[in-house]
This record gives structure tokens, C-alpha cells and sequence, in this order.
């Protein structure tokens, strides 16, 4: 068991550290145990981070349909929950979100596929858009976050899709090819639904902020 | 006629940075297989090619007086080398990240280098091979260049944001952060008077460098703007780019006449640019496209 290797210094020091306990004042070895597996199971692993990439605008409105009728892209919901390597919510937290068309063209010019989300008070956030296009640079269907927070060290990533023909069927092995794919977490599972009228992919992007 | 080059120049390896001598008598090709090719302009014939490196390159540059090269690799050093003998003069101490973009001061005395996931960037002393100073950058790769007369470095990063710092002291200059998008090329006047940086907006962005304000937007630029280039006098600026979809559609190369801030001539790049050059005369502009040749165009639309 991970707790028999702490001493119980370090124990207490990681309960402080993370906010569960304001000092090492008299505790029961039982307390302080369930102090510690309380702090490690609400404890986050942060986001891994990616390349912010050349195409990131400034500015981008706090629209959570970014999908105009007509679109001939195919329909996706992105979800997730936002905390921090403590557990606790972000507050004031700023989600950027941008992501090509689905030729794999960025706008520019305006704001199509761009929105600076916020999340609410349970800390979840959701945005309409479509699958991203491939693109040279990087082949794999992406969408880029730029997400930053008070008190927190800002994180940029992009999410991936595990159904992208880039993986091959098999992100698990695939994913690394042609170093384009950092982290086999970012390549999140797809759930493709028939929604009204066309069918329609989701995928959830829950993010770790580390504290500054 | 209106629609060919002078010369095409193959190079038998993609070229990352074109150069044309100060005499005018060569053509230098930074080619990413570790060798450096010099060209005769007039005939493109290949007058001698130096191998320098077998590392998969990353970032790569040429001192502003063509005598050093500087580049780093996957060992994650930047290493210098003499471009006329191909001999490695300087290596940097490793560093955790291999480094992206590098500028060499015009005086040769200092280097700067970047790494994009440490948001630094770092200012190094050439001949001792010693890190000056640390700067803090911004989020994002930045394209590096140093003034003319070697005081100011300027950062460009993918968070949008234009840094201008003093080399000596690292303090800042100036930080522009009202450019709507990324700037992936700079430009200093020979004078160091006016500064332009170019890039995901297709439209070059001139400032004056008193009180770093805008003073010109050139826009006509089809395509995303990588590789610009200004010609000794600072009366003619060429600009290349590529196509954000797919590199390999065709782009445009712009020639600008500066003074009247209108395009002299537009002509047809095969695909991505990855660095254009104005000779010293101002009469040929030379263009690395990544289909691993080097055109040699002339600057004035033929008669
Ligand atoms: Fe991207």
C-alpha cells in the first residue's frame, strides 16, 4: 500500500499541501490515513500539454454554438469538466478553443471555429461544433485549447479523435506515428449517436489545471 | 515569358535558407541533408558544396555576414560552424529541450535561441560558448531576428504577442500585442529604422523602431506570409508563404517597392516557399521552394 511508504511527516505535508489540512495538529493515525486517501482520490493528474500551434487568434467571442446551419461538417459536442491538480474547481478559468473547418482550414479572419468558453459553476463546459479536417502540418484531426485561470499555470493542449483514420483503428499503438501525438490521453474515445436527422459525434475533454 | 524564371536550380535536398553573397558571386543554400551549396547566380552551376552536419536539422540560420551557421538537432546543442570550411567553431552547452529558432547577431557576437514548450528564450555568448541571459517569452514557437546594429532581439510568438528586448540587458523595448494573428517572418531596414513581420493574417506589418508604432499595413499577399526578405538599399522586400490547407499548392511571391509601398511583381512559386533572397544589386531575387529547388527570378518584370 502507497500510504505504508510515507512516513507520516510526509503524509501530513501532502494533506496540507493540498488543502485538506491546515496544520499537523494532534491526528489519529486513522484520521490522518483517511485525510491522505481522501486528498489522493480527489488529487488530479494535469492535462498533458501540446504545441499551441501557428494559428491561434486573440479575441475570440464566448459562443458555445460554433456550428452554423448548413454546415458540412460533421456534427460534434464537446464536454468536460475543468480542476484543478487539487480537485477543486477553477474559478474564473478561460477556455480557448480553435480548430480548423473540415477541409482543415483555419479562419483567420473571423472567428469561425474559435470561442473563448467559460465553465459554470460546476465547472463544466460544453461547445457545438464539427469534426476538424486533416491538414498537413498535422494529419490528425485536432482541436486546440488555450486554457488559463488565476492562480493557475496556464495549459496548452489539443484534443484528438480516436476514430481519425490517422490512428488506424488503433490509437493505442498508432498514436506516436510520425511524432505528431504526444500523449495517448489526448486522443479521446468518440461516441457516435443518431441525432436529429444526421448522426452526430461527442467526445468529453476533461482538463488539470496545476496551480502556479 | 512574364511567367518563368531566369534559372531553376535543383538542389537535390530541401533548401531552408537562401543567401546571396555580398559580390553577388554566389548563391548559398542552407539544405536540410547537412550541406551547404553555393551557386554560381548567373549560370547555376554548383561551385562547391560544404557538408557540415548529419543531424535531422531543426533550427537553422546563417549569421547575418554569411560566415557562421548555426543550427540545432536532435542532440539538443546548437552547434556553430564556418561556412567556408564547414568546420564546427562553437557548441552550446546541451540544453533539456532541443532548441527551435536561432538568430545570430549581425556583429557575430551573440545567438539566441528558443524552445517552444519553456517559454524562453535564451541569449548566448558565440565565442564562449555561454548562456548570457534567460529572457521570459511568451506562449508558443517564435521566429527570432536581431536589430541591425545588433542591440534589440525580437520574439515572435504563436500567442500573437511581438517582444522586443534589449540584448544587453534583457529588459524590454516593447511588447506589441495588437497583432490580430501569429507573425512567422521578420524584417529589419538596413538602418534599423523600420522593422515589418509578416505572417498568418497574409499582410505585412510595418513599424517605425523610435516608438515601435505602425506606420504601414502592404497587404495583396494571397497566401500565408514564411520568408521575407529586403534588399541591401531596404528599397525592395519580397515575401513568400504557403498555402494553409495543402503545401503543395502553387503560392505567390510578391515583390514590393518599398517607397511607393505597391507590388513591382508577382510571381509563381510552386508550392511552399521556405526562404526568398534579393541579390546586393537588386536585380534578382532568388526563391526556395520545398519542392527542393532554388528559382532565380528577375526583381523587375521583363519589358
Ligand atoms: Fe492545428
Amino acid at each position: 500500500m502507497k500510504f505504508s511508504g510515507l512516513t507520516r511527516r510526509q503524509a501530513l505535508e501532502s494533506c496540507i499541501s493540498r488543502g485538506l489540512l491546515l496544520s499537523g495538529a494532534a491526528l489519529s493515525q486513522t484520521k490522518l490515513f483517511a485525510a491522505w486517501q481522501a486528498a489522493e482520490a480527489a488529487a488530479q493528474k494535469p492535462t498533458a500539454r501540446e504545441v499551441l500551434g501557428p494559428f491561434y487568434k486573440k479575441g475570440a467571442p464566448n459562443v458555445k454554438q460554433l456550428r452554423p446551419a448548413g454546415d458540412p461538417g460533421f456534427p460534434l459536442t464537446v464536454a468536460g469538466k475543468v480542476v484543478n491538480t487539487k480537485g477543486q474547481l477553477v474559478e474564473g478559468v478561460k477556455i480557448d478553443i480553435w480548430h480548423s473547418d473540415h477541409h482543415g482550414r483555419y479562419d483567420l479572419v473571423g472567428f469561425k471555429y474559435r470561442s473563448q468558453l467559460t465553465a459554470d459553476e460546476k465547472g463544466l463546459y460544453t461547445v457545438e461544433t464539427i469534426l476538424p479536417g486533416h491538414y498537413d502540418d498535422r494529419p490528425a484531426q485536432h482541436i486546440h485549447y488555450l486554457i488559463s485561470a488565476p492562480g493557475h499555470k496556464t495549459l496548452v493542449t489539443q484534443a484528438y479523435f480516436a476514430t481519425d483514420p490517422f490512428f488506424e483503428g488503433d490509437p493505442d499503438k498508432k498514436f506516436a506515428k510520425r511524432n505528431i501525438v504526444h500523449n495517448r490521453e489526448l486522443v479521446r474515445p468518440v461516441s457516435l449517436y443518431e441525432g436529429p436527422g444526421a448522426p452526430r459525434a461527442a467526445i468529453t475533454f476533461d482538463i488539470c489545471m496545476e496551480t502556479a | 515569358m512574364a511567367d518563368t524564371p531566369e534559372r531553376i536550380i535543383t538542389a537535390d535536398a530541401v533548401v531552408r535558407q537562401v543567401a546571396f553573397t555580398p559580390d553577388g558571386g554566389s548563391l548559398i543554400g542552407v539544405c536540410q541533408d547537412g550541406q551547404v551549396r553555393f551557386w554560381d547566380p548567373q549560370s547555376g552551376a554548383l561551385q562547391r558544396a560544404v557538408p557540415w552536419t548529419k543531424e535531422d536539422l531543426r533550427g537553422v540560420t546563417l549569421s547575418p555576414d554569411l560566415r557562421l551557421l548555426a543550427a540545432s538537432g536532435p542532440e539538443k546543442a546548437i552547434k556553430v560552424w564556418d561556412l567556408k570550411s564547414g568546420e564546427m567553431r562553437h557548441r552550446m552547452p546541451a540544453l533539456p529541450i532541443a532548441p527551435g529558432e536561432l538568430a545570430i547577431s549581425p556583429d557575430g557576437k551573440m545567438l539566441a535561441s528558443n524552445a517552444e514548450a519553456e517559454n524562453t528564450v535564451r541569449l548566448w555568448d558565440l565565442a564562449a560558448a555561454k548562456q548570457l541571459l534567460t529572457l521570459p517569452d511568451g506562449l508558443g514557437d517564435s521566429s527570432l531576428l536581431f536589430s541591425p546594429d545588433s542591440s534589440l532581439l525580437v520574439g515572435a510568438n504563436s500567442d500573437t504577442v511581438l517582444r522586443v528586448w534589449h540584448a544587453g540587458s534583457g529588459k524590454h523595448v516593447a511588447v506589441i500585442d495588437d497583432l490580430p494573428v501569429t507573425m512567422f517572418a521578420m524584417v529589419f531596414s538596413p538602418d534599423g529604422r523600420y522593422f515589418g513581420a509578416a505572417g498568418a493574417d497574409r499582410t505585412i506589418h510595418v513599424f517605425e523602431t523610435g516608438g515601435w508604432k505602425k506606420v504601414a499595413a502592404l497587404n495583396g499577399q494571397p497566401e500565408m506570409i514564411t520568408a521575407l526578405a529586403l534588399a541591401p538599399q531596404g528599397r525592395i522586400l519580397v515575401a513568400g508563404g504557403f498555402d494553409d490547407v495543402t503545401v503543395k499548392n502553387p503560392t505567390k511571391v510578391l515583390i514590393w517597392d518599398v517607397p511607393a509601398r505597391s507590388i513591382m511583381r508577382t510571381i509563381p512559386a510552386r508550392q511552399r516557399v521556405e526562404s526568398v533572397a534579393i541579390s546586393p544589386d537588386a536585380q534578382w531575387v532568388a526563391v526556395a521552394d520545398a519542392e527542393k529547388t532554388v528559382q532565380v527570378w528577375s526583381a523587375s518584370p521583363k519589358a
